[in-house]
């Protein structure tokens, strides 16, 4: 079974590349698209890794990022958080609620790929030429 | 002073002017040489003698030039080296436009590093740029992932290929646009370039003109003596002048919002908010009325070669036809010999002529006809937040035009009871002590949850005066306070309000 990965982001097209990018490294994908719904799924289902976007509608995503790290049995799931707001004071901020990696927008498909992987605890064998 | 100067440059002997004017040759040398005072009438036939102005033999601008230049010395941008506040004296007299030129470029510098920091500011916190600047970047992720997927995927299949691509052509449209808006936003920034404001470029036009326009009093004369001597009804008749003679419609402005009248030149209408208090709206008439009739001389002053932009002229016609209202509603004699005689009493005179503390203070100041003189007057405008809104110094307290003045003055501490009128007796550094007399006023709001308007009002006299006024006695009651005019001039290092380090000179 391919390990899950859930994204949450408002943003379509950055759903739909990330989508393709995680799914092509051998993961299978949930994407949600406001930290409410991102709490309920992460919740239900466990995800192997969490790629978070900050600015979330509802709740947003350092909120998520606090409440998933302070649930005992929540926080133990790898967390990226992924933002367009690359300022220092973020990054610092993202990093004490608990954060496992920071990506700032724009980012390259390679960098973003190799975290999922790493903090998920390994590729999965990647699939090619699998249509969808 | 420039007596010397001129008489030199004329030809005339120490002798022959002094026995023209009535005085001994040694009381002219005196004079010459700074070692005594002169004014009123002897001021004048000096003047006259020489066969120039009043004001050019004063020399208020070359007082004002040392001072703004013994202050410039002690920028920290000149750290390192040893440049005495004592020489600013000998510069202007040697090399004045020297002077002028250091002291323009200084404010140049002031003015671009304080831009600097706005524009730092504003990139922070422009609420347009932030989500501008988000924008931008979450459409260049789109067009960069997408277009890296293209690029390194062969396989994508076609009608996912080729959505892709329409959403990076998509993408890159928006992208245009909010760059687009972005550098119309940045552009805006352009226009806060100019080197020298036209706020400071004003100020120094009163200042040459030592804030007395014997043109605008003239003017004024005639319907403000007609104001005085026919009525208690000021407000009536300025109205019956404006529509009768002018043509002039007065409506109102019904919104609690807009706290300014506004005059539509076409229309021919002016507009008043509705709750605007008895005195301002007095003010505002007469204001227009002025305006009205003595534009013309209005916009001569205005082409003074000080007033360098638009910006500047604008200002200075505002600053003038405010001016013109205080003479028709507080004609000169008739205000300064009540002001003399009632001990300079501001709540009195606000009182006996029906106008505002800030009316009074203001006509205060400007009581300088060669010969008819009140006392001498600095004046100063602060809001809560410290910001000065009008200035206008004297020798010996010059006020800055950014970062307030010191916190202990009264101007600030008025506040704390607003209405009531504070004195209080200071002494700087150099030894100068002035009396300090400063009052807070509340523009009432016109609805429940409205903004309302509050100013501090404080204008200061040389100690020396201090008799002159009801408030010198009430000021020594209290001890003078030690204090500098800001922080960052004041070497009272163990002040328990001091805000700023001093900045010394050298250093």
């Amino acid at each position: 079974m391919r390990p899950l990965v859930l994204i949450a982001e408002d943003e379509p097209n950055i759903v739909e590349s990330l989508t393709f990018l995680v799914e092509r490294a051998g993961f299978a994908v949930v994407s949600v698209k406001d930290g409410a719904t991102a709490l309920q799924s992460i919740q239900n289902l466990r995800p192997a890794l969490v790629v978070l976007d900050v600015m979330l509608p509802t709740v947003n995503g350092f909120e998520v990022l606090q409440a998933v790290k302070g649930t005992p049995d929540l926080k133990d799931i790898p967390i990226l958080v992924l933002t367009a707001r690359g300022q220092e004071v973020d990054r610092q901020r993202a990093e004490s609620l608990g954060a496992d990696a920071f990506i700032t927008k724009p980012f390259s498909n390679r960098d973003v790929v190799q975290r999922v992987c790493e903090l998920s605890g390994g590729a999965p064998e990647p699939e090619r030429g699998d249509a969808r | 002073m420039r007596l010397r100067q001129r008489r030199r440059a004329l030809g005339v002997t120490q002798a022959g002017l002094a026995s023209r004017v009535g005085i001994s040759a040694s009381y002219l040398n005196l004079i010459e040489h700074g070692k005594r005072e002169v004014g009123g009438s002897l001021l004048r036939r000096l003047a006259e003698a020489l066969g120039t102005e009043v004001g050019a033999l004063t020399g208020r601008e070359e007082v004002v030039l040392v001072e703004e230049l013994a202050e410039f010395v002690t920028d920290p941008v000149f750290g390192g080296l040893a440049l005495e506040p004592a020489d600013a004296q000998e510069i202007v007299a040697r090399q004045p436009d020297w002077a002028r030129a250091m002291i323009r470029l200084r404010r140049h510098y002031s003015a671009a590093a304080r831009l600097a920091e706005t524009l730092s500011q504003r990139l922070a916190h422009d609420a347009t740029l932030v989500q501008a600047s988000h924008e931008l970047l979450t459409r260049l992720t789109t067009v960069r992932s997408f277009a890296e997927i293209l690029r390194e995927h062969e396989d994508v299949e076609p009608e996912r290929r080729t959505r892709f691509i329409q959403q990076i052509a998509e993408e890159g449209a928006r992208l245009g646009d909010v760059a687009k808006s972005v550098f119309e936003r940045l552009s805006d920034f352009d226009e806060s370039l100019r080197p020298s404001t036209p706020a400071e470029e004003v100020d120094d036009f009163l200042v040459g003109h030592a804030h007395h326009f014997p043109a605008l009093e003239h003017a004024a004369e005639p319907f403000g003596e007609r104001l005085r001597t026919t009525g208690s009804d000021y407000e009536g008749m300025l109205i019956e002048r404006l529509v009768g003679r002018h043509g002039v419609r007065i409506g109102t402005i019904d919104d609690a919002a807009p706290w300014r009248p506004t005059f539509d030149p076409v229309a021919r209408e002016l507009r008043l908010p509705i709750g605007l208090a008895a005195e301002s709206r007095r003010f505002e008439l007469a204001r227009l009325v002025f305006a009205l009739e003595h534009g013309d001389v209005i916009s001569a002053f205005a082409e003074d070669a000080r007033l360098t932009t638009a910006a500047a002229r604008e200002r200075a016609r505002e600053v003038l036809s405010n001016y013109g209202a205080g003479a028709l509603l507080l004609p000169y004699e008739h205000f300064r010999s009540a002001a003399e005689a009632g001990r300079y009493d501001i709540e009195r005179l606000c009182a006996l002529f029906d106008a505002s503390t800030e009316q009074v203070c203001h006509r205060l100041v400007t009581l300088r006809r060669p010969g008819a003189e009140g006392v001498p007057f600095a004046f100063l405008r602060v809001d809560p937040a410290g910001n000065i809104s009008k200035r206008f110094g004297l020798p010996g307290l010059r006020l800055p035009r950014f970062g307030g003045v010191c916190p202990l003055w009264a101007v600030y501490r008025s506040f704390q009871s607003p209405g009531t009128i504070l004195a209080q007796r200071v002494c700087l550094p150099d030894g100068r002590e002035f009396l300090l007399v400063a009052r807070a006023v509340l523009k009432p709001p016109r609805a429940f949850g409205a903004v309302s308007q509050t100013f501090s009002i404080m204008i200061a006299c040389d100690a020396m005066d201090a008799s002159s006024t009801v408030y010198g006695d009430a000021a020594a009651a209290t001890p003078t306070l030690e204090s500098g005019i800001n922080c960052h001039l004041c070497p009272r290092e163990h002040c328990a309000q001091r805000a700023f380090p001093q900045v010394l000179p050298g250093s």
